[in-house]
């Protein structure tokens, strides 16, 4: 009885068979039935090869059911030998499987590019279209989120002269308007020694206190609010908001797990991208022009930080590779004449100055 | 025609009167396993993870064409890019309604009801999504596995059947889990009565009555025994420490203590006590588990028919502690690396507990066209990791 089998992939029936070679074509034939199938060796593939058995497990192309089972006989043999493809079943598979690899590898690579373009740019394009009402609600969780845990400093006479000043540079969309529902800007200096401000959805800004020490002109710190307004100008919170919200998704996937109670977290720790920064300080720049205000105050300010902080003139970690502006970069680019007025008078800066002082 | 008489392994000759009983085979080999193996690490730590999908699927097939029955092969047909585009699928899903839920949790009040329904319900779409892919899984498994040319398939809704199993997963807990035996039999049923090799469609009309008496024996059994032990252990302390323990656990100032010198002793003896209790109660569980699925497996495969097959086991609860335990042992001990070994034993075990009773004939089993999934189990690959 022969041992290779025939499976016409219609029936569970087992034929055993015996195979004939002929030209192009491999007829199959079993005792009772010399013709029970003609298969086209053109249109037969190899699927498998069975070490432990020695048998060859044949397929179709045109079909894929049925299975024809062949162990070493002449007649195998013969059929390889005619049927180069056949033989090579194992190197063709093997390269197949790099070219599907490497396909694999560049359709990953380019999705994940397009990914990162797509969230990067994306973001910008998505937060036009989020109402500023929805700003507002998130801008309303992060600040009551800051508050419980910051001290704010509030002196009548502190608070009047920051006003001012955010009020002389922000631009028409972000004034206090009763007649068209906008409630402008708010601005707190809260007593953190680190020097810093924070623009925040909701048109919220802050001042750190060690800011204020560290200024040593009120320009400088107009500088600075002029760049946070610019920031919330150009809506780069809500942007920041919806790539945040991208990262946090991405972030779950690959540890697992949901973020929903930490999406406030990462808000709070919100950092603005090199292209934001270097957006937010042009605008900056436009906004203490048309104000009337000096504007060298906003370099100076990056000097001075830069004097603080690099105290080696050159970071170890390249430029391009800082999520900001190198502060000499950004002193450099900055650059403006001394015109225009003094963002505050005298006593105004000195009750800004003591604004986190009085208890 | 020229059906064949199914070649029958010495030892396994038809006895009389009593139907033909026939085992699956593997020969596969462990060398040959742990060189797929081998590579398919080295490849997923390449390509970051991604090969594991190709390498999975490697692994299957060697193992489905090392398995015969009727001295005719398995083989798979399923591809790692079915698995692959499934996962992804299910990774989008994901994403997309992780990043909603985000936004709700920011845009809601804190205190919003909506956002704990939300919250709530987060569970029970795990629940019953866990349902779903099992469901799915078995169906592409089914279609994905070729014998005598002839390829499985499943009917019936992964969705519809994921909220049954969803319900029934809760009423087991509303009973406190004695409907649990009841309710995965039911479940079972339903999964087996909808699979069909060709034509040919499983039957099973199960009783979870035999499984009641180990399960009971195996839940509230270990729960008295343990709290038994637990009075034992407490007992033997008091008894022949009693003094030591109370004034070691008391407010005594320091230089009113008297057992000092005996604190250290007595520790170790209650620490070793309890570890000990610890390990009585562990290996009743594993006795009472075994025995539970040995009930479980005796009455699958003496309910089960296809076509004119019919079904048995000769598994044993001593089998099932060795299988289970020892590849648990194998894989923690060689840190994973002896996962091959693990699936090795795992084939061995399932070939040697399958009997198929009957003549094995097949010509009267017919290929049968029913749906096949496009895409393999991405929902499982999220849910569920599971070894093969
Ligand atoms: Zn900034």
């Amino acid at each position: 009885m022969p041992k290779d089998r025939y499976y016409d992939g219609l029936t569970a029936t087992a034929h055993r068979v015996t195979v004939t070679p002929l030209g192009g074509t491999l007829i199959i034939a079993t005792d009772e039935n010399p013709q029970l199938a003609h298969w086209q060796t053109a249109d037969m593939r190899v699927i498998d090869d069975n070490k432990v058995t020695g048998a060859i497990n044949f397929g179709r192309v045109s079909d894929p059911a049925p299975r024809l089972v062949l162990h070493d006989s002449p007649a195998r043999t013969t059929l390889l030998a005619n049927t180069p493809h056949l033989k090579e079943w194992k190197s063709r598979a093997a390269k197949r499987g790099w070219s599907v690899g490497l396909a694999w590898t560049l359709a990953g690579l380019v999705i994940a590019t397009g990914f990162y373009f797509a969230w990067r740019d994306g973001s910008a394009y998505l937060a036009r279209f989020v109402p500023k009402t929805w700003e507002q609600k998130l801008g309303a969780h992060i600040y009551a989120a800051l508050n419980k845990n910051l001290t704010i400093c509030r002196t009548p006479a502190g608070n009047t002269a920051l006003r001012k000043l955010v009020d002389r540079l922000a631009p028409p969309e972000l004034q206090r308007d009763a007649t068209k529902q906008q409630d402008g800007i708010t601005v707190d200096v809260v007593d953190i020694k680190l020097p810093n401000a924070f623009a925040l959805p909701g048109d919220h800004i802050m001042v750190t206190s060690g800011l204020i020490d560290l200024a040593t002109s009120p320009d400088m710190v107009s500088g600075v609010v002029a760049h946070e307004i610019g920031h919330l100008d150009l809506r780069h919170p809500t942007q920041s908001a919806i790539s945040n919200l991208g990262i946090s998704a991405t972030v779950s996937i690959i540890l697992g797990g949901s973020s929903v109670g930490d999406i406030a977290t990462l808000l709070t720790v919100m950092s603005y991208s090199r292209k934001m920064e270097h957006e937010a300080d042009i605008r900056g720049l436009e906004l203490l022009k048309a104000a009337g205000l000096r504007a060298d105050g906003m370099a100076e300010f990056f000097k001075v930080m830069k004097d603080k902080f690099d105290k080696d003139a050159d970071s170890i970690i390249p430029d391009w590779l800082q999520s900001h502006p190198g502060l000499k970069d950004r002193a450099d680019y900055t650059k403006a004449e001394a015109t225009g007025t003094t963002a505050m008078t005298d006593a105004e800066w000195q009750s800004l100055k003591d604004v986190c002082k009085v208890k | 025609m020229d059906q064949i008489d199914t070649p029958q392994p010495a030892g396994f000759g038809r006895r009389p009167a009593e139907p033909l009983r026939s085992h699956f085979e593997y020969d596969g080999r462990l060398g040959e396993l742990y060189w797929i193996f081998i590579k398919n690490v080295l490849l997923s730590f390449i390509t970051l993870g991604i090969f594991r999908f190709w390498g999975k699927t490697r692994i299957r097939r060697y193992l489905w064409s090392h398995t015969s029955l009727a001295g005719d092969r398995f083989e798979y047909t399923g591809t790692g890019g079915e698995l692959f585009v499934g996962f992804i699928i299910v990774m989008i899903a994901y994403v997309v309604g992780s990043i909603g839920i985000n936004i709700l949790a920011v845009f809601l009040e804190p205190g919003s009801p909506l956002l704990f329904i939300v919250q709530a319900s987060l569970g029970f779409v795990i629940l019953y999504l866990t349902f779903v892919a099992q469901y799915a899984a078995q169906r592409y498994r089914l279609t994905r596995t070729l014998w005598r040319g002839i390829s499985g398939g499943m009917t019936g809704s992964a969705w519809k059947w994921g909220f049954k199993g969803m319900w029934f997963a809760i009423l087991s807990l509303i009973s406190l889990t004695l409907a649990w035996p009841w309710a995965q039999m039911r479940l079972i049923d339903d999964r087996l009565n909808n699979s069909y090799f060709g034509d040919a469609k499983a039957s099973i009309s199960s009783s979870s009555k035999p499984l009641y008496l180990s399960y009971i024996i195996g839940n509230f059994g270990s729960l008295i025994l343990t709290g038994l032990i637990a009075y034992g252990v407490y007992q033997f302390m008091m008894t022949n420490y009693g003094p030591v323990l109370e004034e070691l656990f008391s407010q005594t100032p320091a230089e009113d203590r008297q057992y000092g010198a005996e604190y250290g002793r007595v520790f170790a003896i209650l620490y070793g006590t309890v570890v000990a209790a610890y390990l009585a109660i562990i290996v009743i569980s594993i006795l009472s588990f075994a025995a539970f699925y040995t009930a479980m497996a005796r009455e699958i495969a003496s309910k089960l028919s296809l076509g004119t097959l019919r079904f048995a086991t000769p598994i044993t609860p001593g089998a099932i502690i060795g299988r289970y335990l020892g590849n648990l042992l194998i894989i923690v001990l060689t840190l994973g690396l002896g996962f091959p070994i693990a699936v090795h034993r795992t084939m061995r075990f399932l070939v040697r507990n399958t009997e198929v009773l009957g003549e094995i004939d097949g010509s009267e089993i017919t290929r049968a066209e029913l749906p096949r999934p496009k895409f393999g189990e991405g929902l499982l690959e999220a849910f569920d990791p599971g070894i093969m």
